[in-house]
């Protein structure tokens, strides 16, 4: 059992590490090591999508992605190929190889008529391999590539009678590729100073598109990489502002914020039918929905204040989601926008009903579920486990008349020298949540008693769920969580102790900015910490956090009760 | 915030439609009891009816049908359905198939009740105890110095085969709470029914509530001026059809505060009522109001005139109560023929399986019609009911030609 | 135990070429050139070649969360002769094929007790995890699978009764998780759907698609140099997983190339019913026990060795139907019945879960196979996360080991283990199934003591 005071110290300690003040090495900044990653699910139907058509369909079951330090997107560079994972992926990719020679969809990408349906056509083969193979292993083809697949086409072609047998073969070895399930990233001596590695213009694209759009390098972006155009600052520059202006940006920002809210836990997430009957599998689908498009519309469309989504009013609405929010809501299949009246307790994302249902219990709401979630996530702050043989039965009666609300029953932790260092970072925040139930609609009495949700973030107090909102704006580790969030979700890794300083210059540009996402994703984009890289570790990076491992779709409940 | 600004705000907030009528705003839900935010107009209020049936009673009394049950054509005419049936079997062992309009059945009185002779019908005579309300505000005897106590047997005339009876002449029930003059002549008229006996056929089809839950029959409430729930001298509501079926959550029940749209037509935006609210419960005038059903087989409408409603206003936001109505007696009789729950209970074939034949019924239906009587012949076009229902918070969206789907 | 002869139809050249030009091109004869012939088929090796070989072992885990309660559950008598306490009554009817183990730990020795997770690592794995990454892996199936999983079809099985494809406790490392199956009906279609050859079927025809299939596999296959010189070691390791995982899935074609020996006990299931599949304990347990009809058979038809089965995770989620108590929040929140001593509603989940063992046994049991039924020729270790869920408690883990192990293990008795690790259990069974390996586990939990008492 840990005594108290190891508790504070180390509550202290992992408080500090997680926010930005480093010691600064002086010199120029360079990245840290190179990765391997895997493609997500849904990078994988992405590069489905751009390269064979929104029709193929693709039928299997996804290897499951893994979170570390709190984000998908680093553990896809820790993720591996189990036998069971590749099993599926050589039946999906060979599902897919199938439809796209089929006599339905050949003519839409095969482009040369071979000479004969029946016997192999080595040009026309090639020609095929040429176009799709660029684009599927994000790299220009090398012979290697192109010799031993052309060979096998013409003896499958032999053993079936069938040409297009040769091109199934062909699609279907490209997408079992290991560059093709991976993201392989290549340093190089960098020209000006050999003692410094740069990304390679084709590891920069792949960075680049991945972090922008979720997808693949499209082929002027794959053209400007093999012409050498991005290990310039022009460059580079030109493909940036192209694809910042592009609809496809919001794909990726979708996949950011998807991956930074945990949204996957949507994919396992019950409540109890009893407590909760107009939750429902539609109503959770609605709410995931909701939240992205109003982070959509806010940083893209609007090109608005990051830190202004925890105080907006302006929503969007379903018909699924009325009964939630207690909205009328016009449109009888359609998104609605709207906005939230002035007086109303609706304010920012922190009230949306996405986070509050996902970061509570079946049967009830959980302000330290949604105070871990809102520390972690959203201020980047680690929060460490409760001890193994704390007993929660007080705590979690809510039947107990003497304790009729969550801050009644929360309050022991309070009273507990214990309990009191860690809870004391969460339970605030989430009390001030209090007022929205497990699956988010709002109320303002638990068991009758009235529900007080007043509080105080790190110091700076505020009397209920809308001041929380604001004063959660105005806490300058949110712009910083967002910056060190985007960072390690774009080189899928912690920063290393040289990038600190670079994390605090992205830090202060994003601010001077006004707290812009597309300045800050230039500015990550340019950065030298982004294109530059230092030799591969033997061992993990250091600033792994102890806590920081979850896998993906374990959800709040493995999480004690609390 | 004032009313022009809550108007402004909601026509703001609105894009894609304009909404010419404001609707419920966001109120706050506490522990299920809705609450009003301070200093703004009484908003209008919009329902859902989570149920909606005709009231049969609870129990059987001993008086309430001296001669039996009715019969079905089948028990009517029992050689000429014995030799359908047995047709029907032998075609269907070899694949076949026989209808119910084949030759050897007697013509269908249920498609037109002119087509057989008056077989006679038997109504309910008891005095049995039923909801309802008072709609014609009098104590009603039939037969001269019968009385609904003591005497509970029909006057001997009623159950001459092909005779109509006397026109609108009728004797009330008694209500639950020792209350005389309730009008329903539609139990009278149903009572002995098989199917329509208390825990029977049509009994249980109201506790299951798949009318309602199937979605073909979708009901709207618009509450509007309604400061107090509790004691309010004005009020109005107005009875909607709804263009789509209601949303059912997981345990069955409907779902609160779902946003419906009211039926593309404007036949089925009804009439709307006065009404007040006394310690409780509110009361409506009389105002006649459509129904549209569609669902499965049927495609119809309930049509009720001088229809009123008695309820109260619970503590957690629902209605409960009864609407008193007189039934016209055409609409009744063709939705009985145009039923909900598909084949086995449409025309022909429900009357077999509830208990009755659509030509007895037919001219059983003038002889108990107690409204509405026809300007030229005297005789009553419409037939008094009752039915229960219960209704909890709903948006009532208005559709516009903006918001067309 | 019954020795099966078995004559082995190799493939010929001549044969293949005779049955698949006959099978494709219409009987017009071809000249086919020979040199194609290697890219499509590999030398076949020996899978099971030699007559006179003996049915093969198995081995499995499976798994349920959130323990039991102590003093109902752990027998009070050791030896052969042990009682039933009122947790283990459900097994009553299969006590002749399971053996209890009572009263092993997961040895802290300072190192936190990480709550549904140092018990299942200390036992699968060796030793208490000193954090949330490092040491969750190999497992003891996946080290088992490495000795004997190359000569099936599948390496391993993982299945999860819940629906969840992360309810899975097979892994070799934190990032390389082997995912569950998740319903009847996918585990049996992945078995027996297209891709399985019944080695009892008559003639024996090789799919070209198959061979195609396997032919792309050796064109990735050669590209493995150049990628690998670009990557630091930990990617390097990376990458060799998925050529490893690569090579398995190549040599599972291999095996359906190839004639198989028949086997007496295999046949196919039917195809499982289409059912819910939730963690509602009512659809987990009609889920498991379709799934472990399904798994019988495929070990039956020797499509794989190794297999886990979750019942229910740690921490379990199951719940009973209508209501939202998990049985891992119960543990928690419930209030001990005064009189009876224990919490009454999370532990109706203790009898689902031990009735859910004696059906998977009894599956096992029911398959006869050589002299005996299929569950003599496995070892399957039965587990959980935690003694006393409440306080998480890693001390007295419940562990029962079903089966004869191919004739190594004598079944049927409760052994005490008196604060000792789990990993002796861990070694046994590894030594069981043939592994050779002296001694296993870190720090405080290494041993190099067998459990004799459970072996033959």
């Amino acid at each position: 059992m840990l005594s108290p005071l190891r508790i504070t110290l180390i509550c202290v300690v992992t408080l500090t590490q997680a926010v930005a003040c480093q010691l600064t090495d002086g010199s120029v900044a360079r990245g840290g090591p190179v990765a391997m990653r895997r493609l997500t699910a849904d990078q994988y139907r992405h590069a489905i999508v751009d390269s064979f058509g929104e029709d193929i369909e693709i039928v299997g079951r996804f290897e499951p992605d893994n979170r570390r330090a709190g984000l998908v997107a680093v553990g896809s560079a820790w993720v591996t190929v189990t036998p069971s994972g590749f099993e599926q992926y050589e039946a999906m990719g060979n599902n897919i190889a199938r439809q796209v020679v089929s006599e339905a969809h050949r003519d839409r990408f095969v482009r040369c008529t071979p000479r004969s349906m029946s016997e192999p056509d080595a040009e026309c083969a090639e020609a095929f391999l040429r176009e799709i193979g660029p684009r599927l292993l994000r790299r220009p083809l090398e012979d290697a590539d192109v010799g031993p697949r052309i060979d096998a086409a013409a003896a499958a072609t032999e053993l079936m009678g069938d040409f297009y047998a040769g091109l199934e073969l062909i699609v279907t070895s490209l997408l079992v590729a290991p560059d093709f399930l991976f993201r392989i990233e290549v340093a190089e001596p960098d020209p000006t100073d050999p003692s410094r590695l740069v990304l390679s213009d084709l590891t920069l694209a792949s960075r680049l598109s991945y972090l922008l759009w979720n997808a693949g390098p499209d082929a002027m972006l794959l053209q400007a990489a093999e012409r050498g155009e991005l290990s310039n600052d022009e460059g580079l520059a030109r493909q940036v502002d192209r694809m910042l202006a592009s609809a496809r940006l919001e794909a990726g920002v979708r996949a950011f914020f998807e991956d930074v809210f945990r949204f996957d836990a949507f994919d396992d997430l019950g409540k109890d039918p009893i407590r909760y009957p107009a939750f429902s599998s539609e109503v959770a689908r609605d709410a995931r929905e909701q939240t992205l498009r109003v982070v959509v519309d806010h940083l893209i469309s609007k090109q608005g204040d990051y830190r202004d989504l925890f105080t907006t009013r302006r929503s969007f609405m379903t018909r699924k989601l009325g009964p939630v929010y207690a909205v009328a809501v016009a449109s009888e299949h359609d998104w609605e926008a709207m906005e939230f009246s002035p007086g109303d307790p609706r304010a920012g994302i922190l009230t949306h009903a996405s986070f509050n249902m996902l970061n509570s219990h079946p049967g009830r709401s959980s302000a330290t579920l949604r105070g871990v979630f809102v520390r972690e996530a959203l201020l980047c702050q680690t929060v460490p486990p409760a001890p193994a043989d704390v007993d929660f039965g007080l705590f979690n009666e809510d039947t107990n008349p003497k304790y009729k609300t969550a801050r009644d029953r929360l309050g022991v932790h309070a009273s507990n020298a214990t309990c009191r260092n860690c809870h004391r970072l969460t339970d605030p925040i989430g009390l001030g949540l209090e007022v929205f139930d497990g699956v988010g609609r709002y109320r303002t009495t638990e068991n009758g008693a009235p529900i007080d949700t007043s509080g105080e973030l790190d110091g700076v107090a505020f009397a209920n769920n809308v001041e929380l909102g604001r004063v959660f704006r105005d806490s300058p580790l949110v712009g910083a969580c967002l910056v060190e969030n985007l960072y390690r979700y774009a080189v899928g890794r912690d920063p290393v102790n040289s990038e600190r300083r670079l994390m605090r210059d992205l830090e202060a540009k994003f601010e001077s900015s006004d707290y812009r996402l597309d300045a800050l994703l230039r500015g990550i984009v340019l950065s030298r910490g982004f294109r530059t890289a230092t030799r591969p570790q033997e061992e993990p990076p250091s600033t792994e956090s102890e806590d920081a491992t979850q896998s993906v779709a374990s959800g709040p409940s493995t999480r004690e009760t609390i | 915030m004032d009313g022009i600004q809550a108007v402004l705000l909601l026509t703001v907030a609105v894009i894609a439609c304009e909404a010419p009528d404001p609707v419920g705003g966001t109120n706050a839900v506490e522990g299920g009891r809705i609450g009003v935010i301070e200093g703004a107009p009484p908003p209008i209020r919009g329902y859902v009816m989570a149920r909606w049936h005709d009231e049969i009673p609870d129990v059987e009394y001993a008086g309430d049908c001296p001669d039996g049950l009715n019969v079905t054509e089948e028990e009517y005419f029992p050689e000429q359905w014995a030799t359908w049936r047995a047709e029907r079997v032998r075609l269907r062992d070899e694949g076949g198939y026989l209808p119910w309009d084949d030759d050897r059945l007697p013509p269908d009185a249920c498609q037109d009740p002119l087509v057989q002779p008056d077989p006679g019908f038997l109504t309910l005579d008891g005095p049995a105890i039923v909801y309802g309300l008072d709609l014609d505000g009098e104590v009603s005897h039939r037969a001269e110095g019968s009385h609904w106590a003591e005497d509970s047997h029909q006057a001997e005339g009623s159950r001459l085969r092909g005779t109509k009876g006397a026109s609108c002449a009728h004797d009330d029930f008694m209500g639950h709470a020792g209350e005389r003059g309730i009008d329903n002549q539609v139990w009278r008229l149903m009572g002995c029914v098989r199917g329509y006996r208390p825990n029977n056929l049509m009994d249980r089809l109201h506790e299951g509530n798949t009318m309602i839950k199937e979605g073909g029959f979708a009901i709207l409430m618009e509450i509007s001026g309604m400061d107090d729930p509790v004691n309010d001298d004005e009020i109005e509501v107005q009875l909607l059809s709804a263009n789509h079926p209601v949303s059912v959550n997981a345990v069955g029940d409907l779902t609160r505060l779902v946003s419906y749209t009211a039926h593309e037509s404007a036949r089925y935006h009804n009439e709307v009522a006065k009404g007040k609210i006394v310690n409780g419960i509110l009361t409506t005038e009389p105002v006649d109001f459509r129904i549209k059903v569609k669902q499965q087989t049927m495609d119809n409408e309930f049509w009720f005139r001088d229809a009123r409603i008695r309820a109260e206003v619970l503590p957690d936001g629902r209605i409960k109560g009864m609407v008193g109505a007189y039934w016209d007696m055409e609409n009744m009789f063709s939705t009985l023929n145009d039923q909900w729950i598909g084949p086995y209970h449409q025309g022909r074939n429900a009357a077999l399986n509830r208990g009755f034949m659509c030509a007895g019924i037919y001219h059983a239906m003038s002889r108990v019609a107690d409204g509405h009587p026809d300007p030229e012949t005297g005789n009553c076009t419409s037939i008094s009911t009752a039915m229960h229902f219960e209704a909890v918070p709903a948006f009532v969206i208005r559709p516009t030609l903006a918001m067309s789907d | 135990m019954s020795h099966l002869i078995i004559r082995p139809r190799r493939l010929t050249r001549r044969n293949l070429l005779r049955s698949t030009l006959r099978g494709t091109l219409g009987g017009a004869a071809i000249a086919v050139g020979l040199p194609y012939l290697d890219i499509f088929l590999n030398d076949n090796g020996d899978a099971l070649a030699a007559t006179g070989a003996p049915l093969p072992r198995r081995f499995g885990t499976w798994f349920w969360g959130c323990g039991m309660n102590p003093k109902r559950w752990n027998p009070t008598r050791d030896g052969r002769v042990f009682d039933l306490p009122p947790e283990l009554e459900p097994i009553a009817g299969i006590r002749e094929h399971v053996s209890v183990l009572s009263g092993f730990n997961v040895i802290l020795a300072g190192e936190t007790n990480m709550v549904h997770r140092t018990g299942v690592i200390g036992t699968l794995c060796g030793g208490a995890p000193p954090s949330k990454t490092e040491n969750n892996g190999p497992t003891l199936d996946v080290l088992i699978s490495d000795a004997i999983g190359s000569a099936t079809r599948f390496k391993s099985l993982e299945m999860a009764a819940t629906g969840i494809a992360t309810d899975t406790y097979s892994r070799r490392s934190e990032d390389a998780k082997n995912a569950s199956e998740t319903s009847p009906i996918s585990l049996y279609t992945r078995i027996f759907g297209p891709g399985f050859s019944d080695p009892n079927a008559g003639e024996f025809v090789p799919d070209p698609q198959t061979m195609l299939r396997k032919s792309v596999l050796s064109i990735v296959g050669e590209d493995r140099k150049r990628i690998e010189s670009q990557l630091g070691a930990r990617d390097h390791a990376r990458l060799d997983e998925y050529f490893t995982s690569l090579r398995q899935l190549e040599r599972q074609f291999e095996l359906q190339l190839s004639a198989r020996p028949p086997l007496e006990a295999c046949r196919a299931p039917e195809l499982p019913e289409e059912g819910p599949v939730s963690r509602d304990v009512a659809h987990v347990k009609a889920n498991h026990a379709a799934m472990a009809k399904v798994l019988a058979l495929a070990l039956a038809c020797d499509q794989t060795r190794v297999f886990n089965m979750v019942f229910s995770e740690g921490a379990s989620q199951l719940h009973q139907s209508g209501s939202s108590d998990t049985h891992h929040t119960l543990t928690h929140e419930e209030a001990r019945d005064e009189k009876l001593g224990y919490q009454v509603e999370a532990t109706k989940f203790v009898i689902h879960s031990m009735e859910a063992w004696a059906t998977f046994v009894e599956t096992l049991a029911g398959v006869p196979e050589g002299d005996g039924s299929l569950l003599d020729n496995c070892a399957v270790l039965a587990h959980s996360e935690t003694s006393d869920a409440n306080s998480h408690s890693v001390t007295g883990l419940p562990m029962m080991v079903a089966g004869g192990g191919g004739g190594r293990l004598r079944p049927g008795v409760h052994v005490f283990g008196a604060g000792d690790a789990t990993t002796r259990l861990g070694l046994t069974l590894q030594q069981t199934m043939g592994l050779s390996v002296a001694s296993w586990g870190w720090k405080a939990n290494e041993t190099d003591r067998p459990i004799n008492e459970i072996l033959a």
